[in-house]
């Protein structure tokens, strides 16, 4: 009787779409019960990398509400930034110190590493010839190998790098023999992470050429936004 | 062992099995995929098992308790629907308390939805028998696949970095950097995907080995005693 009864089109139809229901339900309730902590989280990681960025304070050692809190007093999100060469719009963050003047840009540098999208944030000082620092907060490189960018002690290579127009069309060199000390690269050059040479290749390919972009976005934001800013 | 027809199987049997006599990758050779990409580190090697566990248990019961009421023409997408469900909760709780770690192994969590090792006890064990040994059973496997994983990883993390629990607060530095030892390199492979299949064969050729051993002289000392 049962067995029959479970043959039945209607009978198989009826099963699939009340389990479908009840197990979709669920995860639905159990999403919705996490969001709030997975929104924060992911608030907190951005925060976070931008107050290491700024040099703001040590990350290491700050609680969270400390670096929320730092994070909301010193710097100012501009998401909606549009280059005017290319139409497109571009995340940037604006810092400043205590006495509310400005130290630098952070902006939001991204494109395709050994295996996927790499996505980060350069900050850069107010003349736009210096770095302050460099963080990636999506990848999917190679773990222990192009996965160390994200590693502190590789990203400080970057800080003091310059980056101002150079004669020969490049701003930056990753990888590749370290220059003499007299050369006019040595200001501009970072060791690679060895083995990781498909991740280096395409950092240093999309690095340079999203640098000349700083200085058309900070025309833009200079003239249109940063008036919200009580410098 | 002596071929008689498969007998009603008690739930400690059915753990004892998975997780030795039949472990999913010695003796199965099931679920490599997701063992050659999470094995490099430590931390994350134990979230991945855990989510397995999670994930053969729970579906194992599950499908269990529905077994009487499933018609057999769709068990298959009631299983998938099943471990979905599961893998997905494993997700949400990952991302919402392992945020850097979820980062990490994401698409790996995601793939234990195709892990072979579900399906295979789901449609072997737990779609005919009651909710209890099915339960064991899922634990078994889930059990067995992590013993592996674990061994595997501390080879690989401890060889290919050097450390033990990197990205935790417990890391240990076993070995020293490559910058400041003259006597240690660090094996980059390790940290590779490839360097598990060099750990993990090595490890199921060592223990198909001592099984095989144990078999033989069981074998010998039952004929030794026959004569």
């Amino acid at each position: 009787m049962m067995a029959q009864a479970k043959k039945s089109p209607t009978y198989v139809l009826l099963y699939a779409a009340v389990v479908s229901t009840l197990f979709t339900a669920g995860i639905m309730a159990l999403h919705a019960a996490t969001r709030d902590i997975v929104e924060r989280n992911e608030r907190l990681f951005e925060q976070k990398a931008i107050v290491e960025l700024f040099g703001l304070g040590d990350v290491e050692t700050l609680s969270d509400t400390e670096i929320v809190e730092l994070y909301e007093n010193r710097a100012y999100l501009f998401d909606d930034v549009v280059d005017p060469e290319t139409g497109q719009s571009h995340k940037v963050y604006v810092a400043v110190d205590e006495k509310n003047h400005l130290i630098g840009y952070a902006f939001s540098v991204s494109g395709t590493g050994f295996w996927a999208r790499i996505d980060g944030y350069m900050a850069v000082t107010p003349d736009l010839n210096k770095v302050m620092g460099i963080t990636f907060l999506q990848h999917q490189e190679t773990p222990g190998l192009g996965g160390r960018i994200t590693e502190r002690t590789w990203r400080q290579k970057f800080v003091g790098l310059n980056v101002s127009p150079n004669p020969d069309g490049q701003f930056i060199y990753i990888g590749g023999q370290a220059p003499q000390a007299d050369s006019p690269r040595a200001s501009r050059h970072v060791d690679a992470i060895s083995g990781a040479t498909g991740t280096i290749t395409a950092l240093d390919r999309f690095l340079n050429e999203q640098i000349p972009m700083f200085r058309r976005l900070e025309e833009e934001l200079l003239s249109k936004h940063v008036t919200k800013i009580p410098f | 062992m002596n071929g008689t027809p498969q007998q009603r199987v008690t739930a400690g049997r059915a753990l004892l099995e998975q997780v030795w006599n039949e472990n999913p990758i010695f003796r199965q050779v099931l679920g490599i995929c997701s063992a050659l990409a999470v094995t490099n580190l430590v931390f994350n090697t134990t979230l991945m098992c855990l989510g397995l566990i999670w994930t053969t248990t729970m579906s194992s019961l599950t499908v269990s308790l529905l077994r009487t009421i499933t018609p057999k023409r769709i068990r298959i997408m009631v299983q998938i629907l099943i471990v979905a469900v599961y893998v997905i909760v494993v997700d949400i709780v990952f991302r919402a308390f392992f945020f850097e770690t979820h980062s990490q192994i994401a698409a790996y969590v995601g793939l234990i939805i195709t892990n072979c090792i579900v399906l295979g006890r789901l449609e072997a064990f737990a779609n005919k028998n009651k909710p209890f040994p099915a339960t064991m059973d899922g634990l078994g496997a889930g059990l067995g696949y992590s013993a592996i994983l674990m061994a595997v990883a501390v080879v690989r993390e401890v060889l290919g970095f050097g450390t033990l629990l990197k990205g935790t607060a417990w890391a240990v530095q076993v070995l020293p950097l490559s910058e400041n030892a003259v006597w240690w390199r660090q094996w980059t492979i390790m940290v590779m995907p490839p360097g598990a299949f060099f750990v993990l064969a090595m490890a199921v050729w060592a223990a198909k080995a001592w099984a095989m051993r144990r078999d033989g002289e069981r074998a010998a000392a039952a004929t030794g005693g026959a004569s």
